[in-house]
């Protein structure tokens, strides 16, 4: 069971096992305060849903089914990452987008830098303004570990650090 | 210095940076994993550059008389984000502070960033 909630967890809400948890019981809930109702709780082809019915509405996962919107970005299992990848390559779609911010270059330019398709480069610009909450919060970890592990400091930095 | 800078820093603009800086510069082939990156980099003495730092920083502890780290991380800020001159600037700085050879040394480039009017 542990496996299976741990899988459904990483599919569809970004590995919080404790969503996955929330969801579930909130979709029995829903099963269970229709069936208190007196209603049946059944699953019917799209074309032969009746005239008056009441939907389950399963937040997170009914876009994640609808959506294979992504053909150039893939997941990929890591420690505590959860931000989409280029297919194909170790690089991070907010790290080819950065680098197209940050030296200012156009789509054609960056796929042309990173020898890459550019619908890879506009699929990835699209995707972290979809995700940009996810990418700030894992791009300030990044930081706190580099910090953290950082063993050796410009004069100017370790001059100015507090001294005990 | 000798680098192998990670493909996800290795736009043909900070290759050729590097290279007219005078450093001996290599990138990883594409999609191999940050472990074999690693063991490549130890075997052919060469310091890693990468914007990985969670993944290199683990595997730089795991062996600490390695070849060196030089990590970028990114920035929410986009004046902050480090531009291929700014790399290629950072990375002039350490080997002006620290010499050609990092054994052992993990560092964030970032910090080692020159000022604008430098």
């Amino acid at each position: 069971m542990g496996t299976r909630v741990k899988q459904t967890a990483d599919r569809f809400f970004r590995g919080a096992v404790s969503d996955a948890v929330a969801a579930a019981f909130s979709a029995f809930t829903w099963m269970l305060d229709q069936k208190r109702q007196g209603r049946r709780v059944i699953a019917v082809e799209p074309d032969a849903v009746p005239e008056r019915y009441s939907e389950a509405v399963l937040p997170g996962i009914d876009e994640a089914l609808s959506s294979n919107r992504w053909t150039w970005l893939v997941e990929r299992p890591h420690a505590w990452q959860r931000q989409l990848w280029i297919k194909g390559r170790r690089m991070r779609a907010s790290e080819l987008v950065g680098h197209m911010n940050g030296n200012g270059w156009s789509a054609d330019e960056t796929a042309r830098q990173f020898d890459l398709p550019v619908e890879a480069v506009l699929e990835a610009q699209r995707y972290v303004e979809t995700d940009r909450e996810l990418i700030d919060a894992e791009t300030i970890e990044e930081q706190r570990i580099a910090f953290t592990m950082a063993t050796a400091h410009p004069p100017e930095v370790a001059s100015a650090a507090p001294r005990r | 210095m000798r680098l192998l800078v990670d493909e996800a820093l290795a736009s043909d603009e900070l290759m050729a940076r590097l290279r007219t800086a005078g450093h001996h510069v290599e990138t990883t082939e594409k999609g191999v994993l940050d472990a074999a990156v690693w063991r490549y980099a130890q075997e052919t003495e060469l310091t890693v550059l990468t914007g990985n730092a969670g993944d290199f920083m683990a595997e730089a502890q795991r062996t600490p008389d390695h070849h060196g780290l030089l990590v970028v991380y990114g920035e929410r800020d986009p004046v902050k984000r480090m531009r291929a001159a700014d790399i290629a600037g950072a990375v002039e700085h350490v080997r002006e502070v620290c010499g050609e050879v990092l054994r052992g040394a993990r560092l964030a480039l970032n910090e080692w960033r020159h000022p604008p009017d430098a």
